[in-house]
């Protein structure tokens, strides 16, 4: 599932997955559709206009794997989000998840910096109160029956704007759940 | 209900717009469409061609090398020498055993270079550079025909790779608003086209003309005389000499036990003289240029000579032990020639989806022998690079793993040629406390192993 016109769901094309981007914006999935058209080794690419409750309806246990980059920051209802996503996950399928903590330092640094002073997101982009610290998150994912692999937090370098790893969780993270199989 | 839209989508969707350029053709990928075009089949443009077809991460990707030249076809002959060579460093035998081509090389002929002796024509002032143990090499002096069949041979074999010979470049639309890849238009009407296009067309690139990008260039005012000389002698040829003269330095390098290259540096009065001799006159230049004392300020000799003794106290040595240049017995016939010798920079290597290699992107004087090293650092680069930019599933010619490429490679290349030009510029003259400084400098610079090791490390990679 995208939000960013594509910058995922191309290269793991290019690697050879079978991929599906679902946004629930118009104008983004005809950004990506656009985007996707300049590159002949993208044609088995899929991008869908509608939400992601809507998709598991018509999708159940139909992935291997699902990722949610920024999107469950900008989401109300998250459990009945995430629940969807896991219904279109195959028991035993990897839902990864990237999102912002609900900390100070995320609130700085994420809102007051990246959209207020620095300027590299458009203000309004982020609430911090949609914002979610990564135990409540794995919280989340147990009641929909999955198992939190791993979580490792990161941060933009705003120097070198590349994406880096790092041990603290406090501004952005990403986490790695498996869908408990039945035979459990 | 989470399917209502957020408040920032409108902001986010304008956002990114601006980052996606409407494009109104998308070329038909068709036996035309490439996935990399080289324009240049030269030493360092064939390279990058092999080193391209055989990076596994990269197997699917088609290649095509257009070359303006004929076919080259050359065949080793016994006793006679080319009199275009290069110094290759030991960076640069391992980008070539990488290749699989440095074999070729062994089994063809090249001279080794263990030892440097490089001294001022206007003091006594010397530095040798050497390994410790007088066996690893700190050099390899090879033909550049003997390479450029090396690895030409070697890029016929990769089916990726596609070569075209007289193949006349008419010239370039470069990936842009109007289209997502670039083209290649040729003379006889045929029209290429690729994602990404590699400039190793020399210091006169018209790929970097095409990429409008702001070139630094001047002139030496000099030119390089080459010829084959034997020498009087058979002996161990492991050293390459130096020597600093007025008007530019000459230089000897080994190519066989009685043989070596000569690369001797002049304006280009003396050049035009020099190309104009008679063989045995031109010997006799030569082996003044390398045996003539010239006449020095007084002070300059006795503060030399008083800051050898100091040294000498210090390290316990004498600075001053130096080895007699060779004698220089006959010429090769016809193999004397001339050059031009200029500076040039790019200030940028890379556009989306263009990027320059070798001589396009830079252009050093000769007098350290690195210019063709830095090239084929730049191929072996490139070549990482793009096979890792690949791998992580990003498309061949993406601006941000160019300009990876493009600031790994001026990191290293930028100091290397202000270095060279900086010693250019200093030996460049007679004037008498500039001969002081770069003589005690140099007599100084001799004594300190660390710092002279740490050149060798600069020069070698």
């Amino acid at each position: 599932f995208e939000f960013s016109g594509g910058f995922l769901c191309e290269p793991l094309t290019r690697l050879g997955a079978s991929v599906t981007g679902i946004d629930a914006t118009e104008e983004l999935i005809k950004i990506a559709d656009a985007h996707k058209s300049f590159d002949k080794s993208l044609e088995s690419l899929n991008y869908s206009w509608t939400t992601v409750e809507e998709f598991s309806v018509q999708n159940k246990e139909s992935f291997d794997a699902i990722v949610s980059s920024e999107v469950v920051e900008h989401v109300d209802q998250k459990k009945i989000f995430l629940q969807s996503c896991v219904d279109c996950l195959k028991p035993g399928g990897s839902f990864f998840l990237t999102t912002m903590s609900k900390t100070l330092v995320a609130n700085v640094v994420g809102i007051c910096i990246a959209e207020n002073i620095l300027n590299f997101l458009p203000k309004g982009t982020h609430d911090h109160n949609k914002f979610i610290c990564p135990h409540n998150l794995q919280r989340l994912l147990e009641e929909c029956d999955c198992t939190t692999r791993r979580i490792h937090g990161m941060t933009l370098n705003p120097v070198t704007r590349q994406w880096i790893w790092i041990d603290s969780t406090d501004i952005n993270y990403a986490l790695h759940a498996i869908k408990n199989s039945k035979t459990n | 209900m989470s399917g209502a839209m957020w408040r920032s989508e409108r902001a986010v969707v304008r956002f990114l717009q601006r980052r996606i350029i409407s494009v109104r053709n998308y070329s038909n990928a068709g036996d035309n469409h490439f996935d990399i075009i080289i324009a240049g089949g030269g030493m360092v443009g064939t390279s990058l061609a092999t080193a391209l077809g055989k990076n596994s991460r990269l197997s699917s990707k088609r290649i095509l090398l257009l070359e303006g030249a004929k076919e080259f076809s050359w065949t080793l002959q016994e006793g006679k020498y080319s009199n275009r060579v290069v110094a290759l460093n030991p960076n640069t035998r391992n980008f070539f055993s990488s290749l699989g081509v440095w074999n070729a090389i062994e089994d063809g002929r090249y001279g080794t270079v263990r030892k440097m002796q490089v001294w001022d024509g206007l003091s006594n002032a010397m530095i040798t550079f050497s390994h410790d143990n007088l066996i690893d090499p700190v050099a390899y002096i090879v033909e550049n025909d003997l390479i450029l069949d090396a690895v030409n041979r070697e890029a016929k074999t990769l089916n990726n790779v596609k070569i075209l010979n007289e193949a006349k470049i008419k010239g370039y639309k470069l990936k842009g608003h109007e289209s997502n890849v670039n083209s290649v238009v040729m003379d006889n009407g045929n029209n290429y086209t690729c994602n990404l296009l590699l400039g190793c067309d020399g210091a006169n690139s018209q790929v970097r003309k095409a990429m409008d990008v702001q070139n630094m260039s001047w002139n030496y005012d000099q030119m390089g005389v080459v010829a084959t000389l034997h020498l009087s002698e058979a002996n161990d040829n492991i050293v390459a000499w130096q020597r600093f003269l007025p008007k530019g330095p000459i230089a000897l390098l080994p190519l066989a036990d009685n043989l070596s290259s000569l690369v001797w540096s002049t304006s280009p009065d003396e050049a035009k003289h020099l190309l104009g001799l008679p063989n045995d006159q031109f010997v006799d230049a030569v082996n003044g240029a390398l045996w003539k004392v010239h006449t020095t300020a007084g002070f300059v000799d006795e503060v030399t000579k008083a800051f050898d003794g100091f040294m000498q106290s210090l390290i316990g040595r004498s600075n001053a032990v130096r080895q007699l240049p060779p004698h220089v017995a006959s010429l090769e016939d016809g193999s004397r020639a001339a050059f031009p010798l200029g500076f040039g920079h790019a200030i940028n290597y890379v556009k989306d989806g263009v990027a320059l290699v070798g001589d396009a992107a830079h252009r050093v004087h000769p007098l350290a022998g690195q210019g063709v090293n830095l090239g084929f650092g730049d191929a072996a680069c490139l070549s990482r690079l793009l096979g890792e930019s690949v791998y992580n599933g990003k498309t061949l010619g993406d601006l941000d793993d160019l300009k990876h490429y493009e600031c790994e490679r001026q990191r290293h290349n930028v100091p290397t040629m202000l270095a060279v030009d900086g010693l250019q510029k200093l030996y460049n003259t007679e004037f008498t406390p500039v001969v002081l400084l770069r003589s005690v400098g140099l007599q100084f610079t001799n004594a300190l192993d660390p710092l002279k090791k740490l050149i060798m490390q600069q020069s070698a990679a």
